[in-house]
């Protein structure tokens, strides 16, 4: 019942936001790095008439192609793309709890903060609709749908893949049988290659994109960990640290599955593993944005069940991560555009907000593993603690 | 049997004489005063190599005579067949001063730049000959050319195009490759000159290279030095090098003398002052009148040198010319410091030749220094700027100005920028602007139509730390029009170390190269923009430790906390003050105590 609005309402913004406003959000820290900016797809959309190469993605540099990069096409398929997030992110949270759908799909479709994101027409926007989109065809039970959904995002972000332990689990755990897990496994196989082989000519121009995306070549300032610490490494322990940070998000992947899939609702558990794994990857990804931080709190109400056993009342959580969305951009223009402040300012900032984010998460891990215990184990008013 | 090989060696010697050329030795030097009291001076020097065989690798002995033996052998090693290097400083100034001398064939951007021909069997190949060639050069010219490397390197496309004649002439074993590349930053001194002086064959001890002194060469408002090598064959297939050396420079007569008045720059004495009789003038006020046209200036002042007789090894006389309006000029030369008169006739180009062993200086004198050749006007004005203010993106624009009222102007635009400059291209647009009426028109490059303006282009974008963009650009501006092109990039950052000293001075971009062509593709007319300096984002250099620290932590809090919450077991409250309460260390110790204890009475009953 919003959706019409909410697509009139994106249409129209698209078309009314002036020329000005739309480039200093397009080039905003907050809303774009080189990896997924708008600017680099239509470089990239580009220079693939003059046979070049390309290297970011293919896939959209295709559908770009089909469309012919028409204006209105694309501000079309960037705002359908935003409402089947909230639909399907919305189905996905109807099916667990019974919070009000209706909300839920106000907060994300009124949301200006999802709005400006869109207004940036990050490609991000794509990989969030795949992964969400996989969630629910994965709580329907439509497996393979679900697979191809991720190895679609893991050609975006390749640390999608991760996604699909605790996902083979949780088909493992509800069909106890062997070989749809194997089928799943090889569907997404089958997925990753075609789309490898029909979207580039050559197995050099593939790799490069992920070389970039691993290796951390193009170093600007975003919200991350990454940015800083690779400027300011020494050149010696430089490889070192790009290897660690790599592993880094996949350490926690096979853990969390184990904890989460011997909870008794076990679809849940696994769900919530997943949801722990996206935000990992959205605080200590290479180039995040803030799109990536949207795509993990949109599944907060998925969760309602544990808000009483939060530590921080979500009210605070929320205002910090309000304040600090405030300080990011002033201090990065102040650093950038004023030169008043350095590096150091936005850094810091960075670097509080990451802190909160991991704060927060740790706060709902400890949340949902009392509630675990307590669906476990009978629901008394006794404080559970750890040993 | 030695009678053998004293036939040998007449054949041999005989086979010398006709077969092989033998090298010359040529040099010129041209005075042209220019308006407000500037003088162009232009030294050419030409020297031919003898005749050289690359393939023949029996013969191992190679005569040099007049051609450098300390370039020779670096060619040879690299399979450079051509060669151009081009030390500038200062700007030239088309509005004042005309047209480039020689079409700008010889004048290079500021800093350092250097292309080459090389012959290879393949790219790599050439790739390590290109980086082995311009290690060489920088032992030999005493420049940071070793510094060059694949990542500020590229192969021109449309400009900067071979010319030496063997291209058509002589069937090449290997294909040729052409590479090119600048060092903005590049400060040209006197240290570069040195070099350039021994290449040679008088070494700067006589002829007109004694002239050549480093302090005064590169005092002077604008200079550009330049070194070319072209390999030329004859119709018999006999090929060998061309070198060519021109140093070209704008002297401001009036700061020369100046200067030599006073070494320290002091105001002008009030008595000195010419002031504006027509406004208020008194021992307070005064409005200066502009340099007086009165000028008496000799080489001595110049060059702080005189020539020191003539040069013995040049195969024609060496020349001094002077290209001024005779009626009001006078040039002097004078042999031995005495006065004789130079040649000034009706001829608008009064050469002397000199001869001898007599010094020689050349004196020019004239009451209207105003009165000048006319200027040859550049067949385009071009100037380059950054745009934008902000330290994560910017712009970069390109004036193009077309003065003729009724030729179009073909040309071909070069430019290399870094790989830190994340070129934009397709945000590029075109702006036509009707110099008389002020009608402007915008097309941007996504634009079908504006293939009349850019028929071609060729365009390879940069890569971290592998390539620079290199972007070339074959345009036509139609008459009385001017051109802007201007487009969008982002500047990354750097890695720590990556940066140089003083990184807040900011990042020279290398001079990009406009080639005007004619009908016929020949190229008419050569410049080169201004270098850019841009500002990148810098870290903050005494962070390192606190960064890896405070980021490692983040991390690290992550890692444990999360972990932590995995592994360890759920408990109530009350569960685990019983267990604490079980396992204090007060109990576990007199748990163990006893179990020691039992163990000895158990030991003590036996």
């Amino acid at each position: 019942m919003f959706m019409l609005p909410a697509l009139f309402l994106r249409l129209a913004l698209f078309l009314t936001i002036p020329a000005d406003i739309e480039s200093i959000i397009q080039d905003s820290v907050l809303f774009s790095t080189p990896t997924n900016s708008y600017k680099q797809l239509q470089e990239e959309f580009f220079l693939q008439h003059i046979r070049h190469t390309v290297t970011t993605s293919p896939l959209l540099i295709t559908i770009l192609n089909l469309i012919n990069n028409d204006q209105f096409l694309t501000n079309l398929i960037y705002s359908v793309v935003d409402i089947s997030i909230a639909y399907l992110l919305v189905s996905t949270i109807g099916r667990f709890t019974k919070v009000d759908r209706e909300r839920i799909l106000k907060l994300y479709l009124f949301n200006p903060l999802v709005l400006l994101s869109l207004v940036s027409k990050t490609t991000t926007i794509f990989n969030n609709l795949f992964i969400v989109a996989a969630l629910n065809a994965l709580t329907v039970s439509c497996y393979c749908l679900s697979a191809i959904f991720i190895a679609t995002s893991a050609y975006f972000t390749y640390y999608s893949w991760y996604l699909m332990v605790p996902i083979l689990t949780y088909i493992y755990k509800e069909t106890q049988c062997t070989l749809i897990v194997i089928k799943t496994l090889l569907v997404f196989a089958a997925t990753t290659v075609a789309i490898m082989l029909l979207t580039t000519q050559s197995k050099e121009e593939f790799f490069t994109y992920y070389r970039e995306l691993s290796s951390f070549t193009t170093i600007t300032p975003n919200l991350g960990l990454w940015w800083y610490f690779f400027t300011e490494i020494f050149e010696f322990f430089h490889n070192f640290f790009i290897v660690m940070f790599n592993l880094y998000t996949f350490v926690y992947v096979i853990p969390l599955t184990l904890k989460f899939q011997g909870r008794q609702d076990y679809r849940k558990g696994l769900i919530f593993s997943i949801w722990v794994i996206l935000a990992l990857e959205a605080i200590f990804k290479p180039y995040p944005v803030i799109a990536d931080h949207i795509l993990v709190h949109s599944y907060v109400p998925l969760w309602s069940l544990c808000f009483h056993d939060l530590k921080f009342p979500l009210l605070l959580s929320y205002l910090a991560n309000m304040v600090l969305l405030l300080m990011l951009p002033t201090f990065y223009f102040m650093w950038i555009n004023l030169s008043s402040g350095n590096a150091n300012f936005f850094y810091a900032i960075g670097l509080v907000f990451s802190f909160i984010q991991v704060a927060v998460l740790m706060d709902f891990i400890w949340a949902m593993i009392q509630n675990s215990h307590r669906a476990c184990y009978g629901f008394s008013r006794k404080r559970l603690t750890q040993i | 049997m030695l009678r053998n090989w004293g036939f040998w060696l007449i054949v041999s010697q005989f086979s010398l004489v006709f077969c092989n050329q033998k090298g010359s030795f040529k040099e010129r030097l041209d005075f042209t005063p220019l308006p407000k009291n500037n003088l162009l001076a232009s030294f050419n020097f030409e020297i031919k190599s003898d005749t050289v065989n690359w393939y023949d690798t029996s013969s191992t002995y190679s005569h040099y005579t007049v051609f450098p033996k300390s370039l020779g052998p670096i060619l040879e090693d690299t399979k450079t067949r051509e060669l151009h290097l081009r030390f500038s400083q200062g700007w030239w100034d088309s509005e004042l001063w005309g047209s480039l001398p020689q079409n700008g064939s010889q004048s290079g951007g500021t800093g350092v730049e250097v292309w080459a021909v090389i012959e290879a069997d393949n790219k790599t190949e050439a790739e390590g000959e290109w980086i082995h060639l311009v290690n060489s050069l920088s032992g030999l010219f005493c420049a940071s050319l070793n510094f060059i490397d694949n990542v500020i390197t590229t192969n021109p496309v449309y400009s900067l195009q071979p010319t030496s004649n063997f291209i058509n002439e002589l069937p090449t074993e290997g294909d040729l490759f052409l590479f090119r590349s600048a060092l903005p930053r590049e400060p040209v001194c006197t240290e570069n000159l040195t070099p350039f002086l021994d290449l040679l064959p008088s070494k700067g001890k006589n002829g007109l290279s004694s002239l050549l002194n480093g302090h005064k060469v590169y005092d002077s408002q604008w200079n550009s030095m330049s070194i070319d090598v072209e390999t030329n064959c004859d119709d018999e297939l006999n090929c060998h090098y061309d070198l060519k050396q021109n140093i070209h420079m704008i002297v401001n007569t009036k700061r020369v003398l100046s200067k030599l008045r006073d070494p320290l720059p002091v105001p002008t004495p009030g008595n000195e002052l010419r002031c504006d009789r027509t406004k208020k003038h008194d021992a307070y006020y005064c409005f200066p009148l502009v340099d007086s046209t009165d000028i008496k200036i000799d080489m001595r002042e110049i060059f702080g040198n005189i020539i020191n007789g003539e040069n013995t090894v040049t195969t024609e006389k060496s020349r001094v010319c002077a290209h001024t309006v005779p009626e009001v000029w006078k040039v002097l030369a004078k042999v031995n410091d005495y006065d004789s008169v130079f040649a000034y006739s009706e001829v608008q180009e009064p050469c002397y030749e000199i001869s001898g062993t007599d010094t020689l200086n050349i004196e020019l004198k004239t009451d209207r220094s105003d009165i000048t050749l006319p200027l040859k006007e550049p067949p385009l004005v071009v100037s380059r700027s950054l745009t934008g203010y902000s330290q994560d993106s910017g712009g970069l624009r390109i004036d193009f100005r077309n003065p003729s009222d009724s030729e179009e102007v073909n040309f071909v635009y070069y430019q290399s920028t870094p790989w830190y400059m994340k070129t934009y291209l397709h945000t590029l647009k075109m702006t036509l602007t009707n110099n008389t009426s002020g009608e402007s028109f915008v097309i941007p490059i996504t634009d079908r139509s504006i293939v009349s303006y850019l028929p071609e282009f060729y365009y390879e974008p940069m890569i971290d730390r592998v390539r620079p963009s290199h972007l070339e650009l074959k345009l036509v501006l139609p008459p009385n029009f001017s051109m802007r092109l201007a487009y969008k990039f982002d500047k990354l950052m750097l890695k720590y170390a990556e940066y140089p000293p003083d990184a807040n001075h900011g990042f020279e971009i290398e001079p990009a190269i406009v080639t005007v062509v004619d009908k016929f593709n020949k190229v008419i007319y050569e410049a080169r923009t201004t270098p850019a300096l841009l500002t990148l984002p810098t870290p903050d250099f005494s962070m390192p430790y606190n960064v890896i620290i405070l980021t490692s932590t983040v991390m690290a809090l992550a890692f444990g906390g999360i972990f932590n919450l995995i592994v360890k077991r759920v408990v109530t409250e009350e569960q685990a003050e019983y267990y604490y309460q079980q396992n204090s260390p007060k109990l576990r110790l007199r748990r163990l105590i006893a179990r020691i204890s039992a163990k000895f009475q158990k030991k003590k009953a036996d």
